[in-house]
């Protein structure tokens, strides 16, 4: 029961983590992010199972993580009104060509990253942009304007 | 200006209608977890020792360990028995919570004689001289499912009578 309990408030605390932290830093995995990721992982595991190296425990855990994992996707497609909680909203960021400032500033996305994202999806400048718009999984997804208007 | 792409909304995605507030829940919620690693940096979920000390005539008995302690930690608790007179069968009665849930890995140096009173552990320590010391080191590690608050007082008697009890509790985090 212990090891139940440890694993639904370490999911609600890293579930909760993810949602502040801010999706555009959860997003760009630079490779002190990566280490970062990987030692978070295994100081939640030290908490998680300490010095249980037992098979029933691991279940025990990964069972509680499964069923925590498909009721949030359960409530989250079965009740909208929770969605926005549970997954967060776009919001767009770049309109007409014209970056939105404030909206950028509260997701700490610069203009520059912005851009990164356009040069990929090969548009090469911000007035070639008719929506960018930062999606619930961190990323930036960009609509060109149309040719010809 | 360019269409709207399908399923946004310029009022909530753009205007942030109704989402203002979302940013000061988002801040409030990075203070609290903040305040857990600054609360540790106080000491509040262990395991920096603390001295109690219990004094009478005849001897003195100081406690050396922590108050906070979280499961799994390692840690140690350092008794001092000061003889101001000679104590001709000192010993320590430790309260049961110090051994409920804690896995005692040594104690030193070796208690000439263990037993129970009461449900408490006595370790019988001997002759200590007047004028000496007598310490005695215990570490533990604590069980990863013990959890909670207990008494662990300690008391120093030579052979019945009671010379000094130090009173403390220790708090074990998860």
């Amino acid at each position: 029961m212990d090891l139940a309990i440890r694993a639904v408030f370490l999911f609600c605390f890293v579930y909760l983590l993810t949602r502040i932290i801010g999706r555009r830093e959860l997003s760009s995995l630079e490779p002190f992010d990566l280490i970062l990721l990987i030692v978070i992982g295994d100081a939640i595991q030290q908490g998680l199972t300490q010095d249980d190296y037992s098979i029933t425990g691991s279940l025990i855990v990964v069972g509680t993580f499964a069923i925590l994992q498909v009721t949030v996707s359960f409530l989250s497609y079965h009740f909208p009104p929770v969605r926005p909680v549970l997954e967060g909203e776009p919001i767009v960021i770049v309109q007409d060509g014209k970056p939105i400032e404030r909206n950028m500033r509260r997701e700490r996305i610069t203009v520059e990253e912005v851009m990164v994202e356009a040069r990929l999806q090969q548009i090469p400048s911000m007035d070639e942009i008719a929506w960018a718009v930062l999606e619930t999984n961190g990323k930036v997804s960009v609509i060109p304007r149309q040719r010809g208007r | 200006m360019a269409d709207i792409p399908d399923y946004l909304v310029l009022r909530r995605h753009r205007d942030l209608v109704g989402r203002r507030h979302q940013k000061w829940v988002r801040r409030a919620i990075l203070v609290l977890v903040g305040l857990v690693p600054l609360l540790a940096l106080f000491n509040v979920f262990g395991q920096r020792p603390h001295l109690a000390t219990a004094v009478s005539a005849p001897a003195t008995l100081e406690l050396y360990a922590p108050v906070h302690v979280r499961g799994g930690l390692l840690w140690e608790a350092r008794f001092t028995v000061s003889a101001n007179r000679e104590l001709r069968n000192a010993r320590l009665e430790l309260d049961k919570g110090w051994m409920e849930g804690m896995q005692i890995n040594t104690i030193e140096p070796s208690p000439i004689s263990e037993g129970s009173n009461d449900g408490k552990l006595v370790l019988g320590l001997g002759h200590v001289p007047a004028g000496e010391r007598h310490i005695l080191f215990m570490q533990f590690q604590v069980d990863p499912t013990n959890v909670g608050r207990r008494p662990q007082n300690v008391s120093l008697y030579d052979g019945k009578t009671l010379l000094a009890t130090v009173h403390r509790r220790i708090t074990i985090f998860p």
